[in-house]
């Protein structure tokens, strides 16, 4: 059931063009500051994210809660029921093609590295254009100088050093270093990554994980439900 | 010549035996009609009695005996209705060394009276021995009464076994001529009290006959138990190794027809089964299922006319639902073993319990073919196809006993060493070991556990199977990597949305089916065949060795009798080989025979041309010999032909090696007298002219004198000398021609064809005449 959730979910809210992504997508939280609305950035997407987690989460847990309860197997009676599609064997115990069944899942994986990579590489970035860099110019390079000169007055190295330290270094860090890291930021925020491909990576996990999990236990109960039958088929033999 | 009985009077039982013998040898062919009967030798009154004589003149009074006389001309015809018949009764009473009590020569006339009226005895008196003083008591009962003393006319002294010598020419011519109707018209009765008489004779060597049938007996025996050289035996053990794979490649192919009876597709190759394939549709369809394309090559469509689609659908149909048997198989399969396993034992007959006929037509061909070792005759019974002709045209195999034996040993030996069957189906070629057993149980225990490999295979492909997905499963789990896959293409390639979400769904949809295709059209297609091979192989192994088993049995039960025949040319072989040695000194005898004076009145003769001859057309006459040779001219010997219908290698009850050595030998004897040119062309005057004291006439001379009246006589009557020889022999300037021939000598006709006989005789008046 998980993954016929997930496929559920997927039309319901990722579908291109007809899903409910864009339109959820495109309301992030916004907060009143002053009488005017500021949106906070992403929380669009993960807003999407939630409920179609949410949605996936409530359904399977529900249809699973119910399914425990009545002791009621739905494929087993789907099964019994259309024995032609062999709807256990043939879709949940399946493991072969390989690659194709594991393909979404793979893509997933993928997609979520791409997306953690595309987040850390910005606040990478950030952090180095906004605190590191500006630190290191404007902090940490006086400091350095004036405590080379208190320590090795007169010195002729030590104007020498401090003539570079304070000339083309300090120049390179503010010019170059600085104008690379802007650039690199202004690139990868550029490279724009649905937030879409996040979400349905995240929610394609996480419903493979509980298909999985589901898979091993409607495959126990099987399993059991053959043994109860062998079980009363057989004759009991009393010895007298 | 009158059937005659000699009644013997003697101490000297040894002497009396000898003059029988020799009288029964010369004349044979009146013995064996049974025209002479023998009594004694007597000694005392008391052992002879009328009814004996009686009793043994009845046997002469037999009218199949005359009829048989009359037959052979040795009578003119039967006597007339009424008149009594005649017969001679010749008592010869030797007195000349111990003395014995007188005989008792009443008991002719005593045992006259009951036969008054069916016969007349005409006794007549042989005294060998001095004359009786007194006079006897019914001397004058016989007639003629003749005297034969050691003691000649002149007083001379003659040896005892002269004298014997000489009653048995006078007991050969008392017998088998008409000496005594000679006698009488030369002798008055009424004046004559004794006739004194001498003989001699010229005549064959009295072995001769005896040493020729040993002589021919060794021609005939000599190529059967002729020996083997090695180099012989070694090209028979190669050729009967060749012979025994051709056996066991005949069996197989006689096998494959039972299999094919049974259901299954063979194809053989000499000691090989390359193919073996299940055809039984019902059994296929209770192992199998639908689709079995592991077991056969063929495409389905030649067989049940399906058209690809339809045998792609059966294949599909295969794959998604493994086909799994039911528990009825290994009872299906334990019916189809029996089923197959009776069929073979059909083909080989029913156990020991007798073969179906084209088995036996299968041992009869090796048995007719090893025959041919005794016989090159028997080769055209073989057909064609199976007929080794080079073992008979260039540089042909030695026949004979020993390689007879030689052959079938070696035939043994091939068919006892080695495998029946090979397995050439599988990937190695591997010699079939034959089930240990082919019981009921043995097969309702195969059966299961055939059955229960096929299960196991056919599980092994259903687990597998069960793990495959169908194409609707594939797509659910790709629907999720459509949408992954769209928006991952998009950040890479920033396609529009669109474009990019059916691109992404076409690839995904031709990865999905080609993965598909791969895992079950090709992989799982190939395990599905890989266990149903496994599993068929299983079945084919079970009935190759069933196969194996029965052909093993039919082995044995060919070896057992080919063993049976071995004990019974061995035995033949031993008893022809002995006899064989034992005609060594009978052939030496032979070739050392001369002609020579054996005593004073009897001259051996030996034509040593002659009996050349006769040897060589009675070995010829005993290869023809019509009773063995029949109508299978064929057969190269009459001998073969007899050893082949009555011991090797048609009979199933075999005649025993005595017996069929008796037989030759009667055959032999038979041959030798009856075929071969003796007596006709074999005369003792013919023979004498090779002998330089008899040639040109001195035999009469010789004989003349050497029949020198044995006995002093009191009152000399008549001398008279009687020759009794083949007419033709009396004839021209060796006969009565020759200047050694007297003209007052008298001839009496004769039966002794290849003798010659003079009898000189002395009357001895009556006293007082």
């Amino acid at each position: 059931m998980a993954w016929l959730y997930l496929l559920l979910v997927l039309l319901v809210f990722y579908t291109p063009i007809v899903g409910l992504g864009p339109s959820l997508l495109q309301k992030d939280f916004e907060i009143t500051i002053s009488g005017v609305f500021l949106p906070i950035p992403f929380t669009g997407s993960l807003r999407l994210l939630a409920y179609s987690l949410l949605a996936w989460w409530v359904l399977w847990r529900i249809t699973r809660w119910i399914e425990r309860q009545a002791e009621f197997d739905i494929f087993y009676w789907l099964d019994q029921k259309l024995p032609a599609l062999h709807l256990r064997e043939r879709w949940i115990y399946a493991t072969l093609p390989a690659f194709s069944i594991q393909l979404a899942v793979r893509l997933a994986k993928i997609g979520m590295v791409i997306s953690l990579g595309k987040v850390l590489g910005v606040l990478l970035l950030g952090i180095l254009l906004a605190v590191i860099v500006p630190q290191l110019i404007y902090a940490v390079l006086p400091g350095m100088i004036e405590s080379l000169l208190a320590r090795f007055p007169g010195a002729g190295w030590v104007e020498t050093l401090v003539g570079w330290l304070s000339g083309p270094l300090r120049e390179w860090l503010a010019g170059s270093v600085m104008n690379w890291l802007r650039d690199a930021l202004d690139n990868l925020l550029e490279f724009r990554l649905p937030a879409s491909l996040l979400a349905i990576s995240i929610l394609t996990l996480w419903t493979n994980q509980a298909y999985q999990q589901e898979r091993a236990e409607r495959y126990r109960s099987d399993v059991e439900r053959v043994l109860q039958k062998h079980k009363l088929s057989q004759v009991d033999i009393k010895v007298q | 010549m009158l059937p005659t009985l000699v009644v013997l009077w003697s101490r000297d039982q040894q002497a009396m035996m000898g003059l029988r013998a020799g009288v029964q040898r010369r004349l044979a062919p009146l013995a064996e009609v049974g025209a002479l009967e023998w009594m004694g030798p007597f000694s005392s009154d008391k052992e002879i009695t009328p009814e004996e004589m009686v009793e043994a003149c009845e046997t002469l009074l037999s009218l199949d005996l005359w009829q048989r006389l009359v037959a052979r001309g040795y009578q003119p015809g039967l006597p007339r209705p009424g008149s009594p018949v005649d017969l001679q009764v010749v008592f010869l009473v030797d007195r000349m060394e111990a003395e014995s009590e007188s005989p008792p020569l009443e008991v002719v006339q005593e045992a006259q009276k009951p036969l008054a009226r069916r016969a007349r005895l005409a006794p007549i008196l042989v005294w060998l021995g001095s004359k009786p003083e007194p006079a006897l008591q019914n001397l004058n009962a016989y007639w003629p009464r003749i005297r034969m003393e050691p003691v000649a006319a002149s007083g001379f002294r003659v040896d005892r076994q002269q004298v014997l010598a000489a009653a048995e020419h006078l007991l050969i011519a008392l017998v088998g001529s008409d000496f005594v109707r000679t006698l009488n018209s030369i002798v008055k009765k009424s004046d004559t009290e004794w006739i004194v008489l001498g003989a001699s004779a010229l005549m064959l060597h009295p072995r001769i006959e005896e040493w020729l049938q040993e002589a021919v007996l060794r021609e005939t025996l000599a190529p059967l138990v002729a020996p083997l050289r090695e180099p012989e035996i070694d090209r028979i053990e190669k050729e009967m190794s060749a012979r025994a794979r051709r056996v066991r490649e005949s069996l197989l192919e006689e096998a494959s027809a039972a299999l094919k009876e049974s259901g299954w597709e063979v194809e053989v190759e000499h000691l090989s089964i390359r193919k073996c394939v299940l055809q039984k549709p019902d059994l296929l369809e209770a192992l199998f299922g639908a689709y079995r394309g592991g077991i056969t090559s063929e495409r389905l469509s030649w067989r049940d006319g399906k058209s690809w689609p339809q045998q792609l659908l059966v294949l599909i149909s295969a794959l998604a639902e493994p086909f799994f048997p039911d528990q009825t198989i290994g009872e299906k399969l334990y019916h189809h073993y029996k089923e197959l396993s009776e069929k073979l034992e059909q083909w080989i007959g029913e156990k020991w319990r007798g073969l179906a006929p084209r088995t036996r037509e299968e041992y009869q061909d090796i048995a007719v073919l090893l025959g041919a070792f005794l016989d090159r005759g028997l080769v055209a019974q073989i057909s064609p196809e199976k007929r080794p002709s080079w073992w008979f045209t260039e540089r042909p195999l030695p026949t004979g006993l020993p390689a007879t034996i030689a052959a079938l040993l070696a035939l043994q030996k091939h068919l006892c060493e080695g495998d029946d069957l090979e397995d050439a189906c599988g990937p190695a070629r591997e010699f079939v070991r034959p089930a240990p057993l082919n019981d009921d149980a043995y097969l309702r225990a195969a059966g299961d556990t055939d059955a229960q490999i096929v299960r196991e295979n056919l599980l092994r492909y259903a687990h597998f199977a069960r793990s495959l997905a169908s194409p609707w499963g594939v797509l659910l789990y790709l629907i999720p990597a459509w949408l992954l896959g769209t928006f991952l293409i998009q950040i890479l390639v920033h396609w529009e949305l669109a474009p990019t979400f059916l691109v992404t769904g076409l690839a995904l949809f031709l990865i999905g089916t080609a993965e598909l295709a791969y895992w079950w059209l090709w992989k799982a297609r190939a395990l599905l065949k890989a266990v149903q091979k496994n599993a068929h192989r299983a079945l084919v192994s079970r009935v190759m060795t069933l196969t194996a088993r029965a052909i093993q049995d039919y082995r044995y039960w060919m070896l057992s009798h080919l063993r049976e025949a071995e004990f019974v040319l061995e035995d033949l072989y031993k008893s022809f080989l002995q006899r064989y040695a034992a005609t060594e000194e009978a052939s030496q005898a032979l070739k050392e025979a001369r002609s020579q004076e054996v005593n004073g009145c009897t001259y051996l003769l030996v034509h040593k041309e002659e009996i050349r001859r006769w040897k060589e057309e009675a070995v010829k006459a005993l290869q023809e010999y019509p009773d063995w040779k029949g109508e299978s001219d064929r057969f190269e010997s009459a001998l073969t032909a007899r050893i082949v219908a009555k011991v090797w290698p048609l009979p199933e009850q075999p005649l025993p090696s005595q017996a069929m050595l008796e037989e030759l030998e009667s055959a032999c004897a038979r041959v030798v007298r009856e075929h071969a040119p003796h007596p006709d062309r074999y005369k003792a005057g013919v023979a004498a002219e090779e002998v330089d004291p008899l040639k040109e006439g001195k035999r009469w001379h010789w004989l003349w004198q050497r029949a020198y009246p044995l006995g002093v006589v009191e009152s000399q009557g008549t001398e008279f000398t009687i020759v009794m020889a083949p007419e033709e022999m009396l004839s021209g300037p060796t006969g009565r021609g020759s200047s050694y021939w007297q003209s007052n000598w008298r001839t009496a006709l004769t039966l002794q064809g290849q003798e010659e006989m003079c009898i000189r005789g002395v009357v001895e008046r009556k006293r007082g005449e």
